[in-house]
């Protein structure tokens, strides 16, 4: 059983990594991965082959998420996420994609809840429809909706850091 | 970046959340998540006792054959005094990794006691009661044989005993023994056990399983304060999959922390356990 859930960290833990980076809003999220994979492995008897691991090991994260939400509100400090790009690209386009990747992780906390999970999930991590409900405990056309009202929400939040008002 | 005066288009937003996907963890997350999962697999399961009154009935009779019949059987030894082991199986990371000779223990040898006399090639130890080499239950002092070939752990390796300080009278030490005709030879010994306060310096090696940490001591102060100063001494703390208490992941450069270990006090400590101090107790 370890050494599957080994294997789950090597196939998935990057897809874990970056739901909890973009759910927390820092990069300071080892421990958080930690959890999830502890989890995981307690709780293996309840995986049951309706879900892929993939999406399975997302849904954990997101209970360990809001878990860590509850006790530690007041102790969430954001890390900027721009250390780790890859400097071989052009300066122009790094300096534009640090600052895309900064304004959009802004724009993004600014929306509601059930609007950030479904970004990351749809947007940022490309699941399917389908994984994503299974995730997310939604219907399939509940995330259709709600991803689509979360885009324009950020498109409009946006334009809102761009042009300076809230 | 994006034109303030007309809104991103749905497909670059989409293509942009895309973009955005990391590549790679953080550096240290692997190794973090990678060594809880194997000490979460090394944590014994518990056992649910659910016993009918038949199957107590002939576990009672069972051990009380045990006992009048004096079966010797050697049991675990690891009876948390001086200190406690926080798992005796599983074997050591540090060693692995770095090559340094850390515990790998085997349960059925492991002793831990006090050295209370110092002989001509051996130890007079005082065992705790509860110890299964203290003769009769009550009989707590024992001789523990030094031998050409035992160990004891120095400054990151194991050498011959015959090269070390050695353990003096009172030091509180763990040692890997092996029993010959009644006698206890020490094959391999961790020790003395020192508890001391330190200020992590630098950054915690998380690969190495090193941590670089300057001594302090208490220091009173007007009013009945007490204060940890630094001693002007560095220290280097090992940790391997024994190490109990704070995880590395959590310490930082700075922070005061109490370390329960193996080795000497300037040189190189084994550690058994490692507390974050929190100061405000102290004022």
């Amino acid at each position: 059983m370890l050494d599957l859930i080994e294997e789950w960290y090597r196939q998935y833990g990057l897809d874990v990594f970056n739901y909890l980076v973009y759910r927390m809003g820092t990069k300071d999220v080892d421990d958080l991965v930690q959890e999830t994979f502890i989890k995981a492995l307690r709780g293996f008897r309840q995986f049951d082959n309706r879900s892929s691991p993939k999406t399975w090991l997302i849904s954990i994260a997101k209970n360990v998420a809001n878990d860590f939400y509850r006790k530690n509100r007041k102790r969430i400090i954001s890390k900027p996420l721009s250390d780790e790009l890859v400097v071989e690209q052009p300066i122009d386009r790094l300096l534009d994609s640090i600052d895309a990747k900064q304004v959009i992780n802004q724009a993004l906390h600014q929306l509601r809840p059930a609007y950030i999970e479904v970004v990351i999930m749809r947007g940022v991590l490309e699941l399917p429809i389908s994984d994503t409900a299974q995730a997310l405990g939604w219907s399939e056309s509940k995330v259709k909706v709600t991803w689509h009202r979360a885009l324009k929400a950020l498109r409009e939040s946006l334009r809102n850091e761009e042009t300076g008002h809230v | 970046m994006f034109d303030s005066d007309e809104q991103i288009s749905e497909a670059d937003l989409i293509k942009h959340l895309r973009d955005m996907k990391l590549t790679a963890m953080n550096p240290t997350t692997d190794d973090l998540v990678l060594t809880a999962l194997h000490q979460e697999r090394d944590k014994k399961p518990r056992r649910k006792f659910n016993l009918s009154a038949f199957q107590s009935a002939v576990a009672v009779i069972v051990a009380v054959t045990v006992v009048v019949g004096g079966i010797g059987y050697e049991t675990h030894v690891n009876h948390g005094e001086p200190f406690s082991t926080n798992n005796a199986t599983g074997v050591s990371t540090l060693s692995n990794q770095t090559g340094v000779s850390t515990p790998n223990w085997n349960s059925s040898t492991l002793l831990q006691g006090q050295v209370i006399g110092v002989g001509n090639g051996h130890l007079v130890v005082k065992l705790p009661p509860s110890s299964h080499y203290s003769r009769n239950g009550n009989q707590t002092n024992r001789d523990m044989q030094i031998a050409k070939d035992t160990l004891m752990w120095t400054n990151g390796r194991l050498v011959s005993y015959s090269q070390t300080n050695e353990l003096h009278q009172g030091d509180y030490f763990t040692a890997v023994v092996k029993i010959q005709n009644g006698d206890i030879i020490a094959e391999k010994i961790y020790g003395p056990v020192i508890q001391i306060y330190g200020r992590v310096t630098g950054e915690v090696d998380i690969p190495n399983h090193r941590i670089k940490v300057e001594t302090m001591v208490w220091e009173l102060g007007k009013g009945g304060t007490k204060q940890l100063v630094s001693n002007g001494n560095d220290v280097t703390i090992l940790l391997d999959s024994h190490t109990s208490g704070t995880s590395m992941s959590k310490l930082n450069s700075g922070q005061l922390i109490q370390i329960e270990g193996f080795g000497s006090k300037d040189k190189k400590i084994l550690a058994t356990d490692i507390s974050l101090i929190n100061m405000q107790r102290y004022h």
